[in-house]
């Protein structure tokens, strides 16, 4: 009967193992490698004509990706500047389009998004959307924001990172705003080589 | 705290001219490259200028213009979020002595809030800067076309 008991106890311990192993295989290491590929991943959004802009537009060419808001003074229209700065120094405003997705679409409709776009004198692919899509894509690209302020005259924190993607539309690089314009630089010309 | 309406906390700002009056020496202030970018359909307008100093050192504690409700912020990033805050005009910002404080994109700027009508390239607005210590002085702001001035601090 002893016997009998610890074998069973044995059996249980084993059973633990066992599902625990499991448990590990399929919550632990594989999760990362998951997250990497589905990083970004198709979208569709509005674009600046209120039409659907769906991702597999951008297929074939090379792109940048920034999020901010059109009522944003300095930050926002500083790195548009310079993202368009920069493809003119490659000699080249086809080397890569570059995308501005809004995180206020509660102001900036397709038009809002279309004038503010235009003001860069390039070409900028303008990009708003309903909330929720503009929700889905900021979680999808891992884009943190956050409305500062009451009333009309709200601010908004956003991730200011541009996110790079190759011709295969597969995440490729980042550009910090903190970055000299030469390292960045040498990122896009890797990024328009591949 | 509402925009242009400056809560001046007195003590610190205080204790500042009365440090730097001990010195001896005045602040020599000058002004130069007063920019913004051109704002589009937007009411909101950051403008950037160099503030020189070829004297003692002085605070930067208040900003005015006709064009807009201006407030002095800054820019700040942190793991690759900005984020934009009013800067207290209890504290200001030190003008070092025999140095520069730049107001430039992606650090502290004037911000312009309310516009009465949006900036366009060509045109130019008139900025007063306040000091602690120095008598308020003016800039000339030159609105640039917006691809301009696309680099960063």
């Amino acid at each position: 009967m002893k016997a009998l008991r610890i074998v069973l106890w044995l059996l249980v311990a084993a059973a633990a193992i066992g599902f625990a192993a499991l448990y590990w295989r399929q919550a632990g290491p594989p999760e990362p490698q998951q997250q990497q590929v589905s990083f970004g991943g198709p979208f569709t959004l509005v674009d600046s004509n209120g039409q659907p802009f769906a991702s597999n537009r951008l297929a074939g060419r090379p792109y940048t990706m920034f999020f901010g808001f059109t009522h944003c003074p300095d930050v926002c229209p500083t790195t548009l500047a310079r993202l368009v700065k920069l493809r003119r120094q490659m000699g080249d405003d086809e080397a890569f389009r570059i995308l501005f997705v809004t995180v206020d679409p509660e102001r900036d409709g397709p038009a809002e998004v279309g004038k503010y776009t235009d003001l860069f004198g390039a070409p900028i692919v303008g990009l708003t959307g309903s909330p929720a899509q503009i929700a889905k894509v900021k979680k999808d690209f891992g884009i943190f924001s956050e409305k500062v302020g009451e009333g009309e005259a709200y601010t908004v924190d956003h991730t200011a990172t541009v996110l790079l993607f190759d011709r295969n539309g597969k995440f490729q690089s980042t550009i910090s705003p903190e970055e000299g314009d030469q390292a960045a630089l040498a990122k896009l010309r890797r990024l328009t080589s591949g | 705290m509402p925009i242009g309406a400056p809560m001046l906390k007195p003590l610190p700002i205080a204790l500042f001219v009365l440090l730097a009056a001990c010195s001896g020496q005045d602040p020599k202030i000058s002004l130069h490259d007063g920019w913004a970018r051109e704002t589009g359909q937007s009411d909101v307008a950051a403008a950037y200028v160099t503030i020189e100093n070829k004297g003692a050192a002085d605070k930067l504690i208040g900003v005015r213009s006709a064009a807009g409700e201006a407030t002095l912020h800054e820019t700040t990033m942190n793991d690759g979020v900005m984020r934009m805050r009013a800067i207290d005009p209890a504290q200001g910002m030190v003008v070092p002595s025999n140095g520069k404080l730049a107001l430039a994109p992606g650090g502290a700027h004037v911000m312009i809030m309310g516009l009465s009508q949006p900036l366009k390239a060509g045109d130019g607005f008139d900025l007063t800067l306040q000091f602690a210590r120095s008598k308020p002085k003016q800039v000339r702001i030159m609105v640039k076309p917006a691809a301009e001035g696309g680099m960063v601090h």
